[in-house]
């Protein structure tokens, strides 16, 4: 009974395992992609180990069952859920994609991945509507507009 | 003993029955197979398709070619079906006047009515009325929040905002005061300045109260009664979303405006009629019963229906060397569809359901040429070929191999390109007949109302059931039951709908839910399958009375659908029809009827093997 007492107990979050230096200007966006989806995260120290398993222990504490482990240094990052096998964590951010859009799209997933939302990969939109393959370069409107004169000129025929 | 093949060569699978005759005795059956046919049926590319399914017949056994010693193909239904689909109405949004497109992370909670100002101007405007203010995409949302904050302690009231960026809960969260925020608006830049609008965001899981309803509209602006006309199209374009803005333009509004879709002329053997696409399916199909019996129907040329059928009667002018001319267009069927298409004048790439028109066509002539693709698999294979039987015929011999059937019977046919239905009665007299609308345009259907713009996962959506990806461990199909998996699922999956075909789960990017997308799935069908076996079977049942027939079997692909048969049969139960997937020789199901039924034909004609009826040649409608 006196432990109980004692116990407080933890805040649901995801927690995020900062794993060397912290850099400000990229853990923001990370921060920002969670918050914009409305799922709370809470920073934490981490040893530079195995990105992996940091990410994993991260998400074994987290009452939320969903952890974040990054290095800045490196230019890595890892999404990790519970459940998930220590060495297959869900997603694996490489340099390449290390930058602003980047993180902040992790963020969004930790709190998707939570919330049990579709993820948001690199060549997606968002925003999933009913949508039609677009085609690059071209706007739609400008298809429509070409369309409405070539139209136009045949009734003129 | 002779080892004889019958070979069916249709529109979408070649397949063969192999057979074992002894004269004085029923033909044994020793195997079948099936696989795609190569090229359009009644070209000589079939022949490649042919030789691949008679060598895995023959595989089976153990057997060789060489051991063949005869191939019967069929006379093939000289049938050529195309789908086109025409859009008849379109959405735009005049002046600017609404924001629909219901962003997942909207910010703050409430209704706000101002004045549209942009940030940068807020610190410059008089603080004796309220503001909505426009953020654009170059401001930080940290810099956006302090700076309505600013206004708020000058005591300017900002009472909603809309923003570019992705950023309506990062803001609202650092503001003194919450705010409704619309976010993830492409063209905040056209956005009318100045202007009297109101901004709504709904709690979670609610949805607007007030701008979706034209009399709170009202109240809001200020409207007279034409003007609350005016706005109940705005009104209705944002019932069911979580958030809206709506912005007093002089004239603006949201219109579903008509697309001029050409014609199609109907011309019966007595009567002849004009039908424009645009007036729907239902006129349409009206239009053809009043014409009929249809002769020939023709569309206006530039339309994709006029295309269509350009297309379709060269297909079959090239196929039996006649001129276009003389080829027409004998059966549609109309549909009426949804198609998602982006709404004109939108600001934050809202979608909007248009009504289309999707048509199917069908041409037929007296014969495709059979006989050359007989030759070439004869000089292949080097065995006698023999080209035989009406279709018809051998479908219905076939058929009659389902346990539990006798005449009179008639075969429902639900093929990729047309309804085919066949009867034969006491007499052993067969009708026929083949109707456009089939398997392929059910799944054009799917693909245009779930806007995939993707034919191939449509047809997977057709063919197989759907799950929802709940966790990365399980998912939920379609009835409800959880199917648990060992491994994590891929994340491409989590949290998504997706269709479960033998390649695995295929995820669906749409943002529809999953009964929604089932409904679509079963809702083609029914408006393709169960209407159009209904007018085939009306088309062949004695005196045109479908509760004269007592059986019908169901064969072709979609038959081994998981879902049309029953579907069918709930609607033919009200005739006093019994209906029923066949089960070919009893261990096929509803294929290999019209092989099956070549080998019975040749059997019976060439050795005296008595059926218990008479087959008689062709009495067609």
């Amino acid at each position: 009974m006196e432990n109980q007492s004692k116990h407080k107990p933890l805040k649901p979050a995801v927690w995020i395992r900062v794993c060397g230096e912290t850099v400000a200007e990229w853990l923001d966006p990370i921060l920002l992609g969670m918050e914009e989806e409305g799922i709370p995260a809470e920073l934490h120290d981490g040893a530079e180990d195995v990105l992996e398993t940091a990410a994993w222990e991260a998400a074994r504490a987290s009452p939320l069952e969903v952890g974040v482990a990054v290095d800045f240094g490196a230019q890595k990052a890892v999404l990790h859920h519970r459940d998930l096998p220590q060495a297959q964590p869900i997603l694996k951010l490489d340099s390449a994609s290390f930058n602003g859009q980047g993180l902040r799209r992790l963020g969004c997933n930790a709190a998707r991945l939570v919330k049990g939302d579709p993820l948001v990969f690199s060549n997606e939109a968002k925003r999933t509507g009913s949508e039609a393959r677009e085609n690059p370069g071209v706007s739609e409107e400008l298809v429509t507009l070409v369309a409405a004169i070539v139209r136009h000129l045949i009734g003129k025929i | 003993m002779m080892l004889i093949a019958g070979v069916d060569v249709g529109n979408d699978t070649t397949e063969v029955a192999l057979a074992e005759l002894r004269p004085g005795r029923p033909p044994q059956f020793l195997s079948s197979s099936l696989v795609t046919t190569v090229g359009i049926k009644g070209t000589v590319q079939n022949v490649t398709g042919i030789i691949e399914a008679l060598d895995c017949a023959l595989q089976r056994l153990g057997r060789h070619r060489s051991e063949l010693d005869l191939v019967l193909l069929n006379e093939a239904t000289p049938v050529i079906g195309d789908i086109a689909m025409e859009t008849i109405t379109e959405t735009v949004i005049t002046e600017s006047a609404m924001i629909g497109h219901n962003p997942s992370t909207p910010g703050g909670c409430g209704l706000g009515l101002g004045i549209t100002v942009e940030l940068g101007q807020l610190a410059s405007q008089p603080p004796d009325r309220p503001y909505i203010v426009i953020v654009p995409g170059e401001v930080d949302f940290r810099a956006a929040a302090a700076r309505i904050n600013e206004a708020w302690a000058a005591g300017k009231q900002v009472v909603g905002a809309v923003i570019q960026r992705d950023d309506g809960v990062l803001i609202c969260n650092r503001l003194h005061r919450p705010i409704p925020i619309v976010d993830e608006v492409e063209h905040v830049d056209r956005i009318p300045l100045g202007m009297p609008a109101a901004v709504e965001v709904a709690p979670p899981g609610r949805t607007v109260e007030k701008l979706s309803n034209p009399y709170d509209i009202a109240t809001l602006f200020g409207l007279t009664p034409d003007e609350t006309r005016q706005v109940v199209p705005v009104a209705r374009a944002l019932m069911g979303t979580r958030s809206a803005v709506v912005i007093k333009t002089p004239r603006g509004e949201i219109q579903e405006r008509r697309i001029p879709a050409g014609k199609l002329i109907l011309i019966g053997d007595r009567l002849k009629a004009e039908v424009s696409i645009d007036e729907g399916a239902e006129a349409i199909m009206a239009k053809a019963a009043e014409v009929a019996p249809l002769v020939e129907i023709q569309a206006e040329p530039g339309t994709h229906v006029g295309g269509m059928f350009e297309r379709v009667r060269r297909v079959m002018a090239e196929l039996t060397d006649q001129p276009v001319s003389a080829i027409r267009v004998q059966d549609i069927m109309a549909v009426d569809t949804l198609r998602p298409q982006k709404v004109l004048g939108g600001l934050a790439g809202e979608y909007a359901l248009g009504n289309a028109v999707a048509l199917a066509a069908m041409v037929e002539t007296r014969r495709l040429p059979m006989q050359r693709v007989a030759r070439k698999l004869e000089s292949e294979i080097q065995v006698a070929v023999q080209v035989g039987g009406v279709e018809a015929e051998a479908a219905i011999l076939g058929a009659l191999t389902t346990p539990g059937t006798q005449p009179p019977l008639a075969i429902v046919d639900l093929g990729g390109g047309s309804t085919d239905a066949s009867v034969i009665n006491e007499r052993g007299e067969i009708r026929s007949v083949h109707l456009a609308g089939a398997g392929d345009m059910v799944t054009k259907l799917i693909d245009s109302e779930l806007g995939l713009d993707d034919i191939d996962l449509a047809e997977k959506i057709k063919r197989h059931p759907l799950a929802k990806t709940e966790s990365l461990f399980h998912l939920r199909h379609e009835d409800g039951s959880v199917q648990f998996f060992e491994n994590a699922l891929d994340p491409r999956i989590f949290g998504r709908v997706v269709v479960l075909s033998p390649e695995g789960p295929i995820p669906i990017a749409t943002r529809e839910t999953l009964s929604r997308i089932a409904h679509v799935r079963t809702d083609a069908k029914r408006k393709v399958f169960v209407s159009n076996a209904l007018r085939a079977l009306q088309r062949v049942a004695p005196a045109g009375n479908v509760r004269l027939i007592d059986f019908v079997v169901l064969v072709g692909g979609s038959a081994e659908d998981f879902e049309i048969p029953r579907m069918i049969s709930d609607t033919l139960t009200e005739y006093g029809v019994v209906t029923g997937r066949a089960n070919v020789r009893g261990s096929e199901g509803p294929r290999n009827a019209v092989a099956t039924g070549l080998v019975l034909g040749y059997a019976a004609k060439e050795h005296g093997l008595s059926t218990p009826w008479k087959i008689n040649q062709n009495t067609n409608p």
